[in-house]
């Protein structure tokens, strides 16, 4: 099935330029932490969007300098999760975004990452189930966040995201866990 | 705004970069998934793949849509 990201055959190491890229955007949690304390919305702004387009850039060094590898899918995952669940846990604690909200959008990432474990223990070897309903309401995510230190229309933005999350998460759901895998 | 906090730019400004930079990535956000939707329409239904494009490029343009509808709920357009 095409949907299923195969593992590239060419060896690359993961001391790359695009996990560096991708490395890169655990400095700017000190600073956001620091800006979100401070109540500074404008530098706290600045420094998530930072993070966003360092995700942006990492893809295009990837493929600049010819470093794709299933390694590196896993890293960006990685850090997407650590970086943006860092940064809601961030704003909904210090008041600038709903709590109940971000619990529920950090307990579907959660079942999210978990249905995938399982998809590639049925497949039996490690892949990246590729949902493109799920790409989007990643990038949704990154979003919310600026959406919280701008102080922009954060209850309307917070409270769709979550419904919307969980009907994706629920069609996946049954791609991943119910249908036959693919041979 | 606290007052004494660092100011990199005045607040309208804030907003407007705030309302331009979501605006814009939002609207074409949903031209996008809305082109790449409408070009699938005779695809083969049946496949997997196309029913999973289909559906993820309906939830990018309702994503598009909510942060275009965001952006003019921030300037209490309605």
């Amino acid at each position: 099935m095409a949907a299923t990201a195969a593992a590239p055959a060419r060896a690359v190491s993961p001391w790359n330029p695009a996990n560096a890229v991708t490395a890169s955007r655990f400095l700017c949690l000190p600073p956001l932490y620091w800006a979100v304390m401070h109540d500074q919305r404008q530098l706290a702004t600045l420094f998530i969007l930072i993070c966003g387009l360092l995700d942006k850039l990492d893809g295009l060094v990837a493929k600049l300098f010819n470093c794709r590898s299933a390694f590196g899918e896993l890293f960006d995952a990685i850090t997407d999760a650590i970086c943006y669940g860092f940064a809601l846990i961030l704003v909904a604690a210090h008041g600038w975004a709903p709590p109940i909200a971000v619990a529920l959008v950090i307990a579907l990432g959660l079942a999210n990452a978990g249905m995938r474990t399982l998809y590639a223990r049925r497949l039996g070897r490690a892949a990246n189930y590729k949902s493109y309903a799920m790409e989007r309401v990643v990038a949704y995510t990154g979003y919310l966040i600026g959406f919280a230190t701008g102080a922009m229309e954060v209850p309307f933005y917070y409270w769709l995201f979550v419904p919307l999350m969980a009907v994706v998460l629920v069609h996946d759901a049954k791609r991943m866990l119910v249908d036959p895998v693919p041979a | 705004m606290t007052t004494g906090m660092t100011q990199l730019v005045s607040p309208l400004v804030f907003k407007w970069f705030m309302t331009l930079f979501t605006g814009i990535v939002a609207g074409v956000w949903f031209v996008w998934d809305a082109v790449k939707l409408v070009a699938l329409r005779n695809a083969n239904g049946a496949d997997p793949v196309v029913r999973d494009k289909r559906f993820g490029y309906t939830i990018g343009v309702v994503i598009g849509a909510i942060g275009v509808t965001g952006c003019l709920l921030f300037w209490n357009v309605f």
